[in-house]
């Protein structure tokens, strides 16, 4: 009996002792695990080769910024900036529902463009402050020299002005309308937010004005132009990433949006020094050009080869707005494949500046959808990937700048017709059309007449690039040259299920649209609550503060 | 293995004595099994009213010394009927016995060990694997729906593949996974869908055949032993030995067949009516007549071409046994069916091997292997997708053919691909929907499943009550997705044609190392067990896709390299890792007080060093009144034969909460072709699992004899520490707008009542009632704060609100609806403070209702309904709750004479249901088909109707789509016909005829799956969308008709 319990015994520490020996001969580094598809906040900077990757992760930001559900549509400026700048005016007609809420100006605060416009215009700013943050905290090395890390550091101050700026012009009155109103602009965030104590700082902060946003993208712009190189390599890169004359073009645009025509000189005289044509950027900013050929800048290849563009965002076939978003799936024909929903207005077509013979009506640059699939509205040709979509989203180019300069001279001198404006003008035009009512500066008859001629370029130039809300915006208060009393412009009826009968390059046919209720959209006037956008919900939701600075109406 | 534990209990009180009278004959014969004919050894054969008796040999054989005549026998086995018989003159008394239904599940399955029943005090619900075995089912999860109280089973689509939601006493979490933790065998399996391309069920790699039983842990202390894994339950699932086929060989076969179609469709305008609701849509907003009959009054259902006929079959095949040393099992199983939704399918080949082997009285080892390859066959599904099989399929127009010959597709496609041909009708399809009969046929979505699901374990048994076990696992999980565009038309146009293939695999290790121990010291029982146990995961994946294909050929079955111009590649890599010590006591005194403990503790590679380990924790306490002496000698026990009080309390957590969810990351950030990193996570080292205080109080009753048993359970469950993904103002630009905190609290509480009665067993025939009933309420207590101090919702979206202090989980949210202003047909809703408001349904203007003069629009002036609560001055408010307040199950079984019939019905209720398809899809105002329902559209001469004015283009206006409004929220109520089953055993004297080629069983049956719903819900199935129905796939029903045959 005893000798049994002593096996017993035996036998319990046996167990125990084989037990013992599988808990000792355990993973001691079982649970230290890393995460492998993602790096840690600390060693984001470690290295040269990190602080690149992170300066590029920015652009990431603006090119590709989130939707709803995690889609890409190419918010902010992959595509987003030229999808909702056109639909809001007139020179485009949208013709399915897909950009109505934008397209007809039936938004509210839980509308998904506006609010992800604001989200990831916030976003970009936020990593560009949080790269910055970065880089204050990196010692200049070998390969990261500090002009290198100042370099960088320009890159991020120049996304976020041009943040800011798309902030301005969609949730802001222009820049001409009292611009030192308080509450007038958006909350201007200059710190890295990287935690909930870091956010707290800035959960207390109420809108700046609008001066004080212009101040501060001309602050972050001025710095930029010091610090980012003159030239890239390849040129691809030098048209994807910001320069020097990105910088200075940026502010040739800013400074028009303020009024500020004296300044739009002096920065624009950086980039087209000339009296007249040929014009090319001082030395140190560059070497671009405005081509002979008008589509030089545009197709995916030509997106990302060309002398004109000065400023574009990147895509590429794996990295773009996608399906829902890119611009040639949007502005391209059914008939091609693409979705057709975002048409070349008749109202811009059948103006009678527009020639039928300009080449930019040709069929290099436009082309008729099939009525069928599509309802047989004219699109633009300008982006041409339709399947892989891969064309650059156009921000700033030459031939802007240069129409930047020529109204802001015309304005300056006033009266009369300036031969440099003049030149810099018929630059643009005249690679695409020879027009007998405009090739000679004698055709003008006043400094007014020029500049209208001037703005009517810019919507032939610049249709399908997102320009037009930025000019309605900025013309509102301009009581000579706004349209539609400064307000949102009446629009074609997307409802319209053909649309050939309605590009006859007669501008009677445009009166016939604007009379006819069924055809249009009415015009907002100025005062009309919908011509800002508003403080989305998401935001007003969370934010006391901004929710009490709603934007008037909302 | 029951019945051999069984026999084990009865031999051990077996009666020592066997009196000596005076006898007068030798009376002998023979006890068998009526389930399968077979010898039941160990059975008590009595006297009645004496106490001669005696017990069955091992053949069931039994003889004994009886007074010359009269008095009757009684044969007993626990787990068995009693049977009672008067001897009269017999030499020979021959008897069969039946399984005692309310005694069955006397041994359960609980975490790391067995426990009896009788003496559990924590609360667990047993299914028996031979409930659902038969059916027609992909998976075994959707048919616990109703089995057991307290297990809620949602099947929101009907497609195959999907997993359904499962919530054990209510939802456990307000964002964090709240499946519940499933192991099989003593591997915890991987489950969700793992496929990119089609919903896939992991569930399903499991064989429902080759399952034993289901034990569904719901309270603390049944499930405390898993620690921070248990907060949302756990099933634990036994997989078949050959066990209990003692010293035999047993080859069960069984074969099925059948068909499935929708249990029901939609009601759409014909065609001639789509022309006149169209043109009116158009008229109305003064726009010419577009829509027209063709040439051959053309009249599409598109319904017959995204629904059909699917097929079923399924066979398997196993063979078990054991020896005095060794016990097998193996097992083949093939499983068919084709969905009701066009081209969903699921076919399935699994094999298993088990063996289990004693070396020596203190050694014993074992394997099992099940390998499982399975391939789901899917389709777009998209809820808002233009080629989504109901989101598009049900907007074709009516009036044009689906195939045209002319088309080099075969198809009635727009002469430039793009969309629907729109035959006659002068204008084209609205929003460029797609030909769905083209797109199901040519598009490709399949998900194929390899599985391996193995262990190896070995006992070592110093002495009787010690064992000692180290069991390694593994669950090797592999999907391989294909997805293919046709370029023609559909998803791939704009891409001229797309192919991904993607693989992904979540190989998991885990491996236990236990101690148990089980022994009685006089009146006290110790079972108790300690063990450890480490586990590790990987998730891995990485895909290839193509775009732009040289030629259809090549887009068929897989990427073919150098077919396509541009070519893109991903995927990613994580892992993570537990490492546990866990321990459980269970004590009892008299078989009658009952104590448990148990406690786990537990380190996460998911959470920050210094607070990734935890401990928790679970007691319980019993209390079996029946058997004190002062039950038993009273009265009672002729009504109330058994009666245990218990109660339970337990803090458990929820890992389920991501990999890393505490670090502050970068993340790639590719910038066109550049490549870049980006802040993408904000850091909180802070960061712990959920935890779940669990409190359960119950009682268990036994009527009659056991006739009737009776439980009930009243449970509470307070969640917290709730991770939320803490939002803040995007302008701030932080990654996600939010960072991840534990904050925030729910509560589900509830009463669960189960009741299993025999109320007829007479003359062969025998009548079984099941009946479980739960009612759950689930409170949101605390979220986090918003920056005003008040509590914030969380989850707050356009339809519902997720969390909202007070409310239940999953409110509906929008806006009130008034009806149809009768002057002008403007749809009309109630403002937060009472007053009436239209809106335009062309131009979208709000404007007071005025009832004297219906028409006027003009008093717009703050009339807009505003998006706020009407707690805080704006319009809009709750419509209902998702959630069920309660559901529950009921099974009739009959059996007369080897035909046995069984009815399941289950029901559930007390929600609302968004019915979205409605607003969306069927009173849609575009140049689209719709609903019948349009024909009631307000119209100057129809003026009593609650559908607004058609107006094309305006189906915003008219139906306020994107938001909720309370005319598309309906009542959830519905008790569903869900199986009937009808069966026929053919008779032992038959089978035994069959001679060498020995028959031991046969049966035939014929069942209906999901036969019959009886609801108010106005849409297919009130439980599609579980709780918003947005184009979901109507569930279908399954006609199977099959046999067993056990040889």
């Amino acid at each position: 009996m005893k000798a049994m319990k002593m096996n017993i015994y035996r036998s319990i520490l046996k167990t125990a002792g084989l037990a013992s020996v599988l808990v000792l001969a355990s993973c001691q580094d079982l649970l230290e695990l890393e995460p492998q598809n993602s790096f840690s906040e600390e060693s984001a900077f470690s290295s040269p080769d990190r602080v690149a990757l992170s300066v590029a992760g920015m652009y990431d930001a603006a090119q590709s910024g989130f939707y709803a559900g995690g889609a890409v549509r190419g918010y902010p400026f992959g595509a987003a900036h030229v999808e909702q700048g056109d639909n809001r005016g007139e020179d485009v007609v949208n013709t399915q529902l897909f950009y109505a809420v934008t397209y007809e100006g039936t938004y509210d605060p839980t509308t998904a463009n506006n609010d992800f416009m604001w989200q990831t215009l916030y976003a970009l700013i936020n990593r560009c402050n949080v790269v910055l943050q970065g880089l204050n905290g990196v010692t200049p090395s070998g390969t990261m020299t500090q002009p290198v890390i100042d370099g960088y550091k320009g890159e991020a101050r120049f996304l976020r002005a041009l943040a800011y700026h798309q902030l301005a012009i969609h949730f802001c009155r222009p820049y001409s309308d009292n611009p030192t109103t308080a509450l007038s602009g958006v909350p201007i965030r200059l710190t890295a937010i990287t935690s909930g104590t870091s956010a707290e700082a800035e959960l207390a902060k109420s809108r700046n004005t609008v001066a004080e946003v212009y101040t501060q993208i001309l602050s972050d712009l001025d710095y930029a132009e010091t610090v980012l190189p003159e030239t890239r390599t390849p040129l691809g890169v030098q048209i994807s990433r910001a320069t020097k004359a990105a910088a200075v073009a940026l502010k040739t645009r800013i400074y028009l949006h303020m009024g500020n025509f004296a300044m739009v000189i002096t920065e624009g005289n950086k980039l087209a020094e000339e009296a007249s044509a040929p014009f090319s950027p001082a030395a140190g900013y560059g070497t671009y050009t405005l081509p002979a050929n008008p589509y030089a800048a545009f197709s995916s290849a030509g997106s990302k080869s060309n002398s004109e563009s000065i400023f574009s965002m990147e895509n590429d076939a794996a990295d773009n707005a996608g399906v829902n978003g890119a611009l040639p799936a949007m502005y391209s024909t059914a008939a091609s494949g693409g979705r057709g929903l975002v048409g070349i207005s008749p109202l811009l077509w059948n103006e009678p500046w527009f020639l039928t013979t300009d080449v930019r009506k040709s069929a290099t640059f436009t082309v008729q959808d099939n009525p069928g699939g599509g309802k047989a509205a004219m699109y633009t040709r300008k982006y041409t990937d339709i399947t892989a979509r891969s064309d650059n989203a156009p921000i700033l180019r030459y031939a802007e700048i240069l129409l930047n300069m020529a109204e802001a001279i015309q304005r300056q001198v006033g009266a009369t017709p300036d031969a440099r404006a003049f030149a810099m003008y018929n630059a643009v035009r005249s690679r695409s059309v020879t027009d007998p009512a405009t090739d000679n500066i004698a055709d003008f008859a006043t400094g007014n007449d020029l500049i209208q001629a001037i703005l009517n370029e810019r919507r032939i130039e610049f249709v399908c690039e997102g320009l037009r809300w930025g000019d309605i915006s900025r013309l509102a208060q301009d009581a000579t040259f706004n349209t539609w009393g400064g307000g949102v412009p009446a629009k074609i009826s997307r409802n319209i299920a053909n649309y050939s009968a309605y590009y006859t390059n007669d501008p009677a046919t445009n009166t016939t649209i604007l009379t006819t209720p069924a055809l249009n959209h009415a015009a907002k006037p100025y005062a009309d609550f919908r011509f800002l956008w508003p403080i989305p919900f998401s935001e007003t939701s969370l934010n006391p503060v901004l929710a009490e600075e709603q934007n008037p109406g909302y | 293995m029951k019945r051999l534990l069984l026999s084990c209990v009865v031999l051990a009180f077996m009666f020592c004595t066997v009196q000596t009278q005076a006898q007068d004959r030798t009376l002998t014969g023979r006890v068998t099994s009526t389930e399968d004919g077979t010898g039941l050894p160990g059975v008590n054969v009595v006297l009645k009213g004496t106490t001669v008796g005696t017990t069955t040999d091992a053949d069931g054989r039994y003889s004994m010394s009886i007074p010359a005549s009269g008095g009757s026998l009684v044969f007993s086995f626990i787990g068995l009927e009693s049977k009672e018989v008067p001897i009269g003159e017999l030499a020979e008394v021959n008897v069969s016995l039946a399984l005692d239904v309310t005694q069955l599940s006397e041994v359960v399955v609980v975490g790391y060990g067995v426990q009896e029943k009788r003496k559990l005090s924590s609360s667990l619900s047993s299914v028996a694997g031979s409930q659902i075995s038969q059916l027609a089912t992909q998976s075994f999860d959707s048919q616990l729906a109703g089995r057991a109280a307290g297990v809620q089973v949602i099947m929101p689509t009907g497609i195959i593949g999907a997993t359904p939601q499962i919530n054990i006493r209510g939802i456990n979490s307000i964002t964090s996974g709240t499946f519940p933790l499933v192991v099989v065998d003593g591997i915890p399996m991987t489950t969700g869908n793992q496929s990119g391309v089609t919903p896939t069920n992991p569930l399903s790699s499991i064989n429902p055949a080759d399952i034993e039983s289901y034990e569904i842990l719901k309270d603390g202390a049944a499930t405390a032993i898993f620690g921070s894994r248990a907060a949302s339950g756990v099933i634990l699932i036994t997989t078949k030995n050959g066990a209990k086929n003692k010293g035999k060989t047993s080859i069960d076969f069984s074969a099925s067949t059948g068909f499935s179609e929708a249990v029901s469709t939609f009601d759409l305008l014909n065609a001639e009516q789509f022309v006149e609701v169209a043109n009116e849509k158009l008229a109305n907003a003064g726009l010419a007549p577009a829509a027209f009959m063709d040439a051959d009054n053309t009249n599409t259902d598109w319904q017959d071409e995204i629904l059909r006929r699917g097929s079923f079959s399924n066979y398997n095949l196993s063979v078990g046994g054991s020896s005095e040393s060794t016990n097998y099992y193996f097992s083949l199983g093939y499983q068919y069916q084709e969905g009701a939704a066009v081209s969903n399918a699921f076919e399935r080949l699994n094999f298993t091997s088990r063996v289990d082997h004693n070396i020596n009285k203190y050694l014993k080892t074992g394997a099992k292997i099940q390998l499982t390859r399975s391939k789901t066959t899917g389709l777009n599904t998209g809820s808002n997708a233009l080629s989504g099989n109901l989101a598009g399929g049900l907007k074709l127009f009516p009036n044009v053919k689906v195939k045209d010959p002319n088309n080099p597709t075969g198809y009635n496609l727009s002469s430039d691909g793009q969309v629907l041909g729109q035959g006659a009708n002068t204008r084209s399809i609205d929003n460029n929907y797609t030909n769905q009969a083209f797109v199901l046929a040519n598009n490709k979505f399949e998900a194929e499943e390899s599985r391996i699901l193995a262990n190896v374990y070995a006992d070592f048994t110093p002495v009787e009550f010690l064992t000692f076990r180290t069991f390694f696992g593994i669950d090797a999980l592999g999907n391989k997705d294909f997805l293919s565009y046709d370029p023609r038309h559909g998803d791939g146009r704009g891409s001229n044609g797309v192919v991904t293939n993607s693989y992904r695999q979540t190989p998991l290790w885990n491996w236990q190392n236990t101690l148990s121990f089980n022994k009685d010291f006089a009146d006290h029982n110790v079972d108790a067990v300690v063990g450890l146990e480490y586990q590790k995961q990987t998730f891995e994946s990485f895909f290839g896709q193509g775009t732009s294909f040289s030629d259809l050929f090549f887009i068929q079955n897989g990427l073919i390299s150098n077919t396509y111009v541009n070519q893109f590649s991903g995927g990613g890599f994580n892992q993570t890792a537990y490492q546990s010590f866990f321990g459980r006591v269970n004590y009892s005194f008299r078989d009658r007080y009952l104590l448990g403990f148990s406690a786990r503790h537990d380190g996460l590679s998911k959470l920050a060093e210094d607070v990734r380990n935890g401990d928790f924790f679970g007691g319980s306490v019993g209390y079996i009144i029946s058997e004190e002496d002062f039950f038993k000698n009273s009265g009672i026990t002729n009504v109330m034969n058994s009666l245990k009080i218990r109660g339970s309390y337990a803090e458990v957590g929820n890992q389920d909460i991501g990999l890393f969810p505490y670090l502050g990351l970068y993340g790639s950030a590719r910038y066109g072709t550049q490549n870049g990193i980006a802040f993408s996570q904000v850091g909180n080292g802070d960061l712990q699992w959920e935890t779940s205080k669990k409190l359960n109080i119950g009682a268990d009753f036994g009527f009659l004899n056991d006739k009737i048993t009776f439980t009930f359970d009243y449970f509470n469950n307070d969640i917290d520490g709730n991770i939320l993904f803490v939002p803040y103002p995007p302008s701030l630009g932080i990654p996600g707008n939010g960072i991840n905190q534990n904050i925030g609290k729910i509560r589900n509480s509830g009463m669960e009542f189960t009741i299993n009665a025999t109320p007829v067993n007479k003359g062969g025939f025998v009548w079984n009632v099941g009946f479980n009933f739960t009612t759950v309420k689930t409170e949101v207590l605390e979220t986090f704060r918003n920056s005003a101090g008040a509590w914030a919702e969380v989850g707050a979206g356009s339809y519902e609100i997720l969390a909202r202090v007070g409310e239940p989980l999953n409110v509906i949210y929008g806006y009130q609806y008034a009806g149809v202003n009768p002057g002008n047909g403007n749809p009309m809703y109630v403002k937060g403070d009472g007053s009436i408001v239209q809106r335009n349904v062309n131009t979208g203007t709000y404007s007071f209702y005025d009832e004297n003069n219906q028409t006027d629009e003009t008093n717009t002036v703050g009339a807009a309904l505003v998006s706020t609560d009407v707690s805080a001055g704006g319009d809009r408010r709750i419509l209902g709750q998702q959630l069920p307040k309660y559901y529950g199950g009921l099974t009739n079984s009959f059996n007369w004479k080897g035909i046995s019939l069984e009815v399941f019905l289950r029901f559930s209720g007390g929600n609302e249901i968004y019915n979205q398809t409605a607003q969306d899809n069927l009173l849609n105002q575009d140049f689209t088909n719709g609903g019948k329902d349009l024909m009631k559209s307000w119209t100057p001469s129809e003026t009593n109707t609650d559908v607004p004015k058609m107006w094309i283009n305006r189906s915003a206006q008219v139906n306020q789509t994107g938001v909720a409004i309370s005319r598309f929220v309906e009542k959830g109520d519905f008790v569903k016909i869900q199986n009937i089953v009808l069966g026929y055993s053919i008779p032992r004297s038959i089978l035994d005829k069959t001679g060498n080629f020995k028959v031991s069983s046969l049966r035939v049956f014929a069942q209906v799956q999901n036969a019959f719903t009886f609801s108010k819900y106005t849409g297919i199935d009130p439980e599609l969308g579980a709780g918003r129905d947005n184009n979901a796939t109507p569930i279908f029903r399954t006609v199977t008709f099959g046999l067993n045959v056990g040889l």
